[in-house]
């Protein structure tokens, strides 16, 4: 039989199934979901509890469930040490390019077609103006910003917001490589503190390797006195190439989205699809509409399944794994699904 | 969702001139989209998750998502299209994390993972695929909904799209040890 035919004769079986059990449309019942909500939130805290005294465990490469963003959390407790990594550049993609079945770690010229990108570059500004911000999903990242039309030029300084955390700031960018192979980005920051006196803060990339037209955060950390302002960023190219890989980025990410009502925590799955064990890292970036402040956090791994005796995580090629991170207080109150859909950007490398 | 009872709880509401008006159009736009687009999402849903009460909730959910933002979502092109990618993504986060929590849950009791799944050998073997082409399967063959609609929905290139029901195609074709006509 042909494929066609048998799909179709499934979906109408599927359609007739649909109607004839439940030909009412039901009320919406925000009752009926808040009793749900309820007892899963009950089991969800169970699990958490249990989860938590794993995840919480440092793992020893010190680096793969690291939260850096210390402000995140309300007691402003937390560890603020921003995760680096040994960096490689990407190695360049084979001439017949094809989008379909593209190596996520190829550098993508800026002439090929790009996979699964929504907006081109020039389109962006209007369509965000328009409120019509469109995503990219590319693996190991998800989000805006994305383009796949690059200048050639410096790194664009796509947002940039500092951010006070007690006796230390912390200046975030959001950057773009605008050449057509990956690079390593970094940054200088410039701050012009509460007395009026300036001084550079240097900005090193949280996602290793950006694929041309991908944008990704920076960060970097500073004495401030909580009355600090960011005067410039500007963003360079630190390492460009084409040698050997070290750093995968073909992990497909699917996000939920937070409660804005409930406990801000933000959750989602990872699909390991770099064909060998591998450890991800997940970076997140918000903007808050509240305040217009960027805020970069790492996500936690909820990895009970695939910890090791050592506390380290590795997951199986092919398989899933949950993470989640707690959305800074000031971000989560102007957070709603459509600010999720439209404004979340999500990196995984490993 | 008693559009009548809200606009007869006083008359202040209806009295706050044009924003209450539209407030109201929404309100009644929304409630159209509901229970015109209702059981296609269930469909839609119950295609990716293989449970009917499953798709049922996770369609609420979508439906609950898009009535929040509905003052925005009326406003865009194609808003059957939004509550579609909220729908698909909650089903894929859902399904995926309810078979590892079932695996988790039944490995501490050291009995053997049972996941549900629907009869239909078909739909099994959407399931059986990557996530994002069992995405575009099932706005292709439950909708029978174009290719430049699948991209919409998803938010996804149209040619991306168009390769990954390519690939889907093959792997079911294979799969159900069928001809694929090399249609798409």
């Amino acid at each position: 039989m042909n494929l066609d035919e048998y799909a179709r004769n499934a979906a109408q079986s599927l359609r007739d199934e649909v109607r004839s059990t439940d030909s009412e449309v039901p009320s919406l019942a925000p009752a009926r979901r808040k009793r749900r909500l309820v007892a899963l939130s009950g089991a969800m805290a169970l699990v958490m509890a249990l989860v938590a005294v794993q995840v919480l465990r440092p793992s020893p490469d010190g680096n793969a469930v690291r939260t850096i963003d210390a402000a995140a959390r309300p007691d402003g407790k937390g560890n603020q040490t921003v995760p680096t990594r040994p960096t490689t550049p990407l190695p360049p993609c084979p001439k017949n390019f094809n989008a379909a079945q593209h190596d996520p770690n190829c550098a993508v010229g800026a002439n090929e077609e790009g996979p699964a990108i929504v907006a081109a570059g020039d389109e962006l500004g209007r369509k965000k103006a328009a409120g019509e911000i469109p995503r990219a999903d590319l693996y190991g990242f998800t989000g805006t910003y994305f383009t796949e039309k690059v200048t050639g030029g410096q790194p664009s300084v796509l947002e940039s917001s500092v951010l006070a955390a007690g006796a230390t700031s912390v200046v975030y960018a959001l950057v773009r490589n605008e050449h057509n192979v990956a690079a390593q980005l970094g940054g200088v920051a410039t701050i012009q503190h509460a007395d009026g006196s300036t001084s550079d803060v240097e900005l090193s990339s949280m996602v290793p390797n950006a694929r041309p037209g991908e944008p990704v955060p920076l960060a970097g950390e500073f004495d401030g006195s909580g009355a600090d302002t960011i005067v410039t960023v500007t963003a360079s190219y630190l390492s460009q190439g084409r040698s050997a890989l070290e750093v995968s980025r073909n992990w497909e990410a699917y996000e939920t989205q937070p409660d804005p009502a409930g406990t801000g925590q933000f959750s989602g799955v990872l699909f390991n699809n770099t064909g060998s064990p591998a450890t991800p890292t997940v970076v997140l970036a918000l903007r808050s509409e509240a305040t217009g402040s960027l805020r970069v956090f790492a996500a936690e791994l909820v990895a009970d399944e695939y910890r090791g005796a050592d506390g380290t995580v590795v997951v199986p090629p092919g398989a899933g794994i949950g993470f989640r991170a707690d959305v800074p207080p000031d971000v989560l109150s102007s957070l709603t699904a459509d600010v999720v859909a439209q404004d979340l950007l999500l990196w995984v490398s490993s | 969702m008693d559009i009548a009872a809200d606009v007869r709880s006083g008359a202040a509401v209806v009295a706050t001139g044009d924003r209450t008006r539209s407030t109201v159009y929404h309100r009644a736009t929304f409630e159209s989209f509901y229970e015109r687009d209702y059981h296609a999402v269930v469909g839609l849903l119950t295609a990716l998750t293989g449970n009917r009460s499953t798709a049922e909730d996770l369609a609420q959910d979508a439906f609950l998502a898009t009535h929040r933002r509905w003052h925005h979502i009326s406003c865009y092109d194609n808003p059957e299209a939004w509550v579609r990618r909220v729908a698909t993504n909650l089903a894929i986060s859902r399904f995926r994390r309810a078979a590892a929590e079932a695996r988790a849950l039944l490995r501490m009791r050291g009995e053997r993972p049972v996941v549900e799944s629907a009869r239909n050998e078909f739909w099994d073997a959407v399931r059986g695929l990557p996530s994002h082409q069992a995405q575009v399967i099932a706005l292709y063959y439950y909708e029978d909904r174009p290719v430049s609609d699948i991209a919409q929905i998803l938010g996804r290139a149209e040619g991306t799209v168009r390769a990954q029901l390519h690939h889907a195609r093959q792997s079911l074709a294979g799969r159900l040890q069928l001809n694929d006509g090399g249609e798409s």
